[in-house]
């Protein structure tokens, strides 16, 4: 995240080289700003940063949280979710212990009955086809097939949201410290601003004390004293 | 010139009346080869973005677009008027752009830092008063049991804002304990204000006035499109020499717009064109229509009926048994004349102090009277008996007694229609901007 970095100049011509698409800009003077707006704009700009860097430290932690790969990893493996969670072996056909006995009866019984017994055979054929469709799913497989996917519905939506609130959280941190960087310009801008102006005072104090104690002004002052019968100055 | 306009929100995604005025201000003065350019917000509703500064041209009128989610702001309170970081982001596209003047239809969301940034820059600032947001912080002058409110004052603010907003919410419960310390009232310029601690956020709240009207003293001028809007800013102590009364401009209808008919004992269509809020009072019109057996009378309304869905609901329930009252759905601004076209006369019973809604203008510009309710701006525009009538604000019987005039006498609306006297242009609300903006144009090299 870089940011050009701009500088305002106060002069006349501060906007001329302003980084915009105005190569001529007006030639304007910049007004002395009220002490008072100076002041206002310095203190609400510094507690914005400093509200920001709350902000900033508590989506850190945040962040720092969600980024965490080893804890989501914790939390798959208390689930006991792993790759394997979502592999299921093919299903094994069986027929239940209670038909197959059924089935042995019904044999038993077919082989008391005489071979000329008019409808015999078809009675076989028809038997046939019922064993043939005794052959069935074991209800364990398909509860661990529920099991399965059960835990990969919830995985897929636990890692959802996790990503969908990282993706955010980046966005929102990536605004905030562009802001913040933007106010740590500003705030620099100002202060160098107040400090020149500073600077200036004392040099302005500087000179005042210099012409004070030179000897015209010592001659002047003691001239007006005379003049003024020690009332003045 | 180069002239930047600022203001709330903008097309394409935001179109309410200040919005489309501003934007066809903006394409009028760009085909007369001034160069605007906009300086917008741009609200999320879904809150998803912290902070934004995205250029995106509406038209070719380019436009910057902000986004600042206020939960960033120490002091919401403060910032929802004042905020020097978005101040800063507008001076940022001042040096940029370098305007020859600025134009601000509306601060919400920017906030007042914008006037600070112009005058530091010595360029000349103009306000115009769109609305009431510089006096009341719910821009409506209307206090949460409808009623109407006479002006800020923190605790009643408090319980209007309170219902809107969490922040506000947890401000006016915790001013309300035994042990809130109030803290004390904030120095002049609101300098130490910029913090989250409850007691500042009130301080914000409390000095929103005063700041407000100090800081706008700093603009070239306050435009007032209404006498009305002048004389209430006047009574909470705007300097009123501060003032120009400088009425909107509309554009003329695009297309031929169906003359209302003259005599004759036909159908009489009224129109309601707007928002279906409560303060814009359909509900009053609609009660008033269910009373009125005339049978020659019809009512269309061309409204959103989805923003305030429960108010809706009531409203279309008061109608249901009735055919001659019709909900025909929003229209888009480019099929106004073709909505216009549709009605003989417009009705407009607001419940709130209206400024000059731009609907009333364009409906005479297309010769249709107006029934307005006797509140704001409204009075200003309606004359009873000369190109509309007029009815006392919130009571549907006496928009009854003006409706059945229409059904009594079929002469009526032709004489309403012939009482309209030429509506102020678009073209011409321009020029009297660019001659105020040329006007105070810095000399080169004039300090201000």
């Amino acid at each position: 995240m870089t940011r050009k970095k701009r500088r305002r100049g106060d002069g006349a011509n501060a906007n001329a080289n302003a980084g915009g698409h105005d190569k001529r800009a007006p030639e304007r003077s910049y007004a002395p700003r009220d002490p008072q707006e100076v002041a206002r704009h310095e203190s609400h700009l510094v507690a914005q940063v400093h509200h920001l860097i709350r902000v900033n430290t508590k989506l850190e932690e945040r962040l720092d949280r969600l980024a965490q790969v080893t804890e989501i990893a914790d939390i798959f493996r208390q689930k006991k979710i792993s790759r394997d969670t979502f592999e299921l072996s093919p299903p094994e056909l069986r027929v239940p212990a209670d038909v197959a006995a059924a089935w042995s009866s019904v044999e038993r019984i077919l082989g008391h009955v005489p071979r000329d017994l008019p409808g015999l055979e078809e009675l076989e054929s028809t038997l046939g086809v019922i064993r043939a469709s005794a052959w069935m799913v074991d209800a364990e497989w398909f509860a661990e097939a529920r099991v399965r996917l059960l835990a990969a519905e919830q995985s897929i939506a636990f890692l959802d949201e996790q990503s969908r609130e990282l993706d955010l959280l980046r966005e929102e941190k990536a605004s905030i410290l562009d802001g913040v960087e933007r106010f740590e310009q500003t705030i620099e801008d100002l202060w160098k601003a107040l400090n020149e102006k500073s600077t200036h005072i004392q040099r302005l104090e500087a000179q005042l004390k210099r012409i004070w104690g030179s000897g015209p002004y010592r001659v002047l002052n003691g001239l007006r004293r005379l003049l003024t019968g020690g009332r003045g100055g | 010139m180069k002239i930047g306009f600022v203001l709330h929100q903008y097309p394409p995604r935001f179109s309410t009346g200040t919005e489309i005025y501003a934007h066809r201000l903006a394409l009028l003065l760009r085909s007369q080869d001034h160069d605007v350019r906009v300086f917008t917000n741009e609200p999320d509703a879904r809150q998803s973005t912290p902070f934004r500064l995205e250029d995106e041209p509406a038209d070719g009128v380019p436009v910057r677009r902000l986004t600042f989610l206020d939960g960033l702001a120490p002091n919401h309170a403060l910032s929802s008027y004042y905020n020097v970081f978005l101040g800063k982001a507008f001076g940022d596209w001042l040096d940029q752009t370098a305007p020859d003047v600025v134009h601000i239809f509306h601060m919400l969301g920017i906030g007042l830092s914008a006037v600070e940034e112009c005058r530091a820059r010595g360029i000349p600032v103009y306000v115009q008063l769109m609305d009431y947001w510089f006096l009341c912080p719910t821009v409506q002058l209307l206090r949460h049991d409808g009623s109407l409110c006479d002006g800020p004052a923190p605790d009643a603010c408090m319980q209007c804002l309170a219902p809107q907003d969490y922040g506000y919410q947890t401000l006016r419960l915790f001013s309300q304990r035994e042990d809130f310390i109030e803290a004390p009232p904030p120095g002049p310029g609101l300098i130490d204000v910029n913090h989250e601690h409850v007691s500042l956020r009130r301080a914000a709240l409390v000095g929103r006035t005063q700041f407000i009207r100090e800081t706008l003293q700093g603009a070239d001028a306050l435009i007032a499109p209404s006498r009305f809007i002048k004389g209430l800013f006047a009574s909470h102590g705007y300097d009123e020499r501060h003032m120009l009364h400088l009425p909107y401009g509309v554009d003329a209808p695009a297309e031929p717009i169906r003359p209302v008919p003259v005599g004759g004992r036909g159908q009489v269509s009224f129109g309601f064109f707007g928002s279906v809020n409560p303060q814009k009072g359909l509900e009053v019109l609609v009660s008033a229509f269910r009373e009125c057996t005339a049978d020659r009378l019809r009512l269309v309304v061309r409204g959103n009926m989805s923003h305030f869905p429960k108010y809706a609901t009531r409203v279309r329930g008061l109608a249901e048994t009735d055919a001659r009252v019709l909900f025909q759905g929003p229209y888009a601004h480019d099929g106004l004349a073709g909505a216009l076209s549709a009605i003989d006369v417009l009705v407009v019973p607001s419940v709130w102090y209206e400024n000059t809604p731009f609907v009333v203008l364009e409906a005479f510009s297309a010769g249709r009277p107006v029934i307005a309710s006797d509140l704001g701006g409204l009075s200003e525009l309606v004359h009873d008996g000369v190109n509309g009538a007029s009815f006392t604000a919130g009571d549907p019987g006496a928009l009854m007694d003006v409706l059945k005039r229409f059904q009594d006498d079929p002469e009526l609306l032709g004489r309403l229609a012939s009482g309209i006297e030429p509506v102020r242009t678009l073209h011409q609300n321009a020029q009297e901007f660019v001659a105020l903006w040329q006007a105070s144009r810095p000399t080169a090299g004039a300090s201000r």
